[in-house]
């Protein structure tokens, strides 16, 4: 444990600071509440409309449903290709191991804008452009290097010699990978699945790359963002901020119950 | 090969093979595109050399990056060193403070500074309302605005490797040397700054290589007037349909984040931040 520093102007400066990030997030709330029609703070009182007229229009729901469905199916399937290649480079080695995980984490270090041009162009050609498999396969690629860390990172904690007391005791490889090893990956795989989904949900760039007509959320968040009229995007950017921060409060509260 | 070695390939195999088959080959064709479009050769890469908007294009990615990760890496350090000296119930505020941000979506980000910064934004309004200003600050839709929103975004990302240095420091060594005579300041520089350098530098790396690749922060925030790589890559793709010079500058921010990189991991490693 550090010893407490008392220089004052420290703690002030780091507070304004943390203010700096935090605050600007808030913004969206007192705006969403705006009895105008245009982009502003409340002038006479609070409303709720934008909020309704959210409700109402089919046009963010069906956005915010088609993204909801490429980002779950995505994230599935990166997380059951890259669980099970983590799982892989786990049971082998020498440097073939080392050799996988560089190529699984490369997407995560290329920028997005150059992956972009790189989907743009196969998924051209394989028919596969501006269609939800085509999206699909892009979001499996980028999310996957998160999946596989998080497995990754689970398996390092998991005793080898528990699959083979399960396999002595007669059971089968298939049920003690299903009995014993998934249990104790399981908040790995868990967390695979939600970066993945994530990532795949916020993704832009290689959307506007790789999709023209299929609107997406992203797409459509950015589109009201650069008409600057609507109040509607700023009731979208609330709830965006609201499940964030429910989200950082249950995973804070969920990892502190993993290590009591 | 053994049974356990062949099954554990075959188990890795689809996620080879798919991330072989859609992302390594597909970039390498980007490769090949900027030495053969539209003809084989060398022609795409000479506006490296000879074209003044590609050089200012390139100037104003280095400036805004270093830049961003300069700021964010003092800012970073002050807010490492207080949480790693905050107690326990005030470090989970400040983490809260921090992850929100980080988690929030970066298109809400920057639609908030849009509101923030804008002509007739908070900012304006307050300053003026303040009296601290007769007619509406510099302060939107230029290099100063995209400063801001990139920053705002890297933070965290400098944040937390310099605060996962610090909170392994030893910090019975600050106080010994305190009790060696040394002055608080002495003891800071000579003591904990060179231990919480490692992280200090991992962040400084990450967030000027993250920042290479920005596209949407400053797109909305400079309004299109602050151009970087990133965004004359897309207005060569999606509206001028010019692939060789997109694919030549594509390799050109491919190849320098790789190297920086690759040397980056030689000084530092750069732990997992998220």
């Amino acid at each position: 444990m550090a010893p407490r520093a008392a220089n004052p102007l420290l703690w002030a400066g780091a507070w304004l600071i943390l203010l700096f990030l935090f605050v600007p997030v808030l913004i969206t709330f007192p705006v969403s509440f705006t009895d105008t029609s245009y982009l502003s703070l409340p002038t006479q009182g609070v409303s709720l409309r934008h909020y309704q007229a959210l409700l109402a229009d089919p046009q963010w729901l069906a956005s915010a449903g088609r993204s909801a469905l490429v980002a779950s199916i995505s994230a599935v399937i990166a997380t059951l290709l890259g669980g099970l290649c983590a799982f892989a480079c786990w049971q082998l080695t020498g440097g073939l191991p080392g050799l996988i995980r560089g190529l699984m984490l490369l997407p995560l270090i290329i920028p997005h804008i150059v992956s972009a041009l790189a989907f743009r162009r196969t998924l051209v050609n394989l028919g596969l452009f501006d269609t939800f498999a085509g999206a699909i396969l892009a979001d499996v690629i980028i999310s996957m290097p998160y999946a596989f860390v998080c497995v990754a990172a689970s398996l390092t904690l998991f005793d080898p010699k528990l699959l083979q007391a399960a396999r002595s005791l007669g059971a089968s490889r298939l049920l003690a990978m299903r009995r014993v090893l998934v249990p104790s990956i399981l908040p790995g795989l868990l967390s695979g699945l939600l970066f993945s989904f994530i990532t795949s949900w916020d993704e832009l760039v290689i959307l506007l790359f790789i999709t023209s007509r299929t609107i997406l959320l992203p797409r459509k968040l950015l589109q009201g963002i650069q008409d600057y009229i609507d109040p509607s995007i700023a009731a979208v950017a609330s709830i965006f901020v609201i499940l964030t921060a429910i989200g950082v409060v249950v995973a804070g509260a969920y990892r502190r119950r993993a290590a009591a | 090969m053994n049974r356990v070695k062949a099954e554990a390939i075959s188990l890795a195999a689809p996620a080879v093979l798919l991330v072989v088959a859609l992302f390594v080959l597909p970039l390498g064709r980007i490769f090949w595109l900027s030495v053969s479009e539209p003809v084989l050769g060398l022609q795409n890469y000479a506006p490296l050399v000879a074209d003044y908007g590609v050089h200012k294009i390139l100037l104003t990615t280095f400036r805004v990056c270093l830049l961003t990760s300069v700021i964010c890496v003092i800012l970073g350090y002050v807010v490492a060193y207080a949480i790693v000296h905050a107690s326990a119930r005030m470090r989970d505020l400040m983490f809260f403070l921090i992850l929100v941000p980080l988690w929030v979506s970066g298109l809400v980000r920057a639609f908030a500074w849009l509101m923030v910064l804008r002509r007739d934004g908070l900012a304006n309004s307050a300053a003026q309302w303040l009296g601290l200003a007769s007619e509406p600050l510099p302060i939107s839709y230029n290099e100063f605005a995209v400063l801001v929103g990139m920053v705002h975004y890297m933070l965290p990302y400098a944040i937390l490797p310099i605060y996962a240095n610090m909170r392994d420091i030893d910090h019975q060594l600050v106080r010994a040397a305190r009790g060696l005579g040394a002055s608080p300041a002495r003891a800071f520089r000579r003591v904990f700054l060179p231990l919480s350098a490692p992280g200090t530098l991992a962040a400084a790396s990450l967030v000027f290589i993250m920042s290479l690749g920005f596209y949407v922060m400053p797109l909305l925030l400079s309004g299109g007037r602050v151009t970087m790589i990133a965004e004359f890559i897309a207005v060569n793709v999606l509206d001028t349909a010019n692939w060789g010079v997109a694919s030549m500058l594509a390799v050109v921010l491919l190849v320098t984040v790789l190297t920086l990189y690759a040397l980056s991991r030689r000084v530092v490693k750069i732990g997992r931040v998220v």
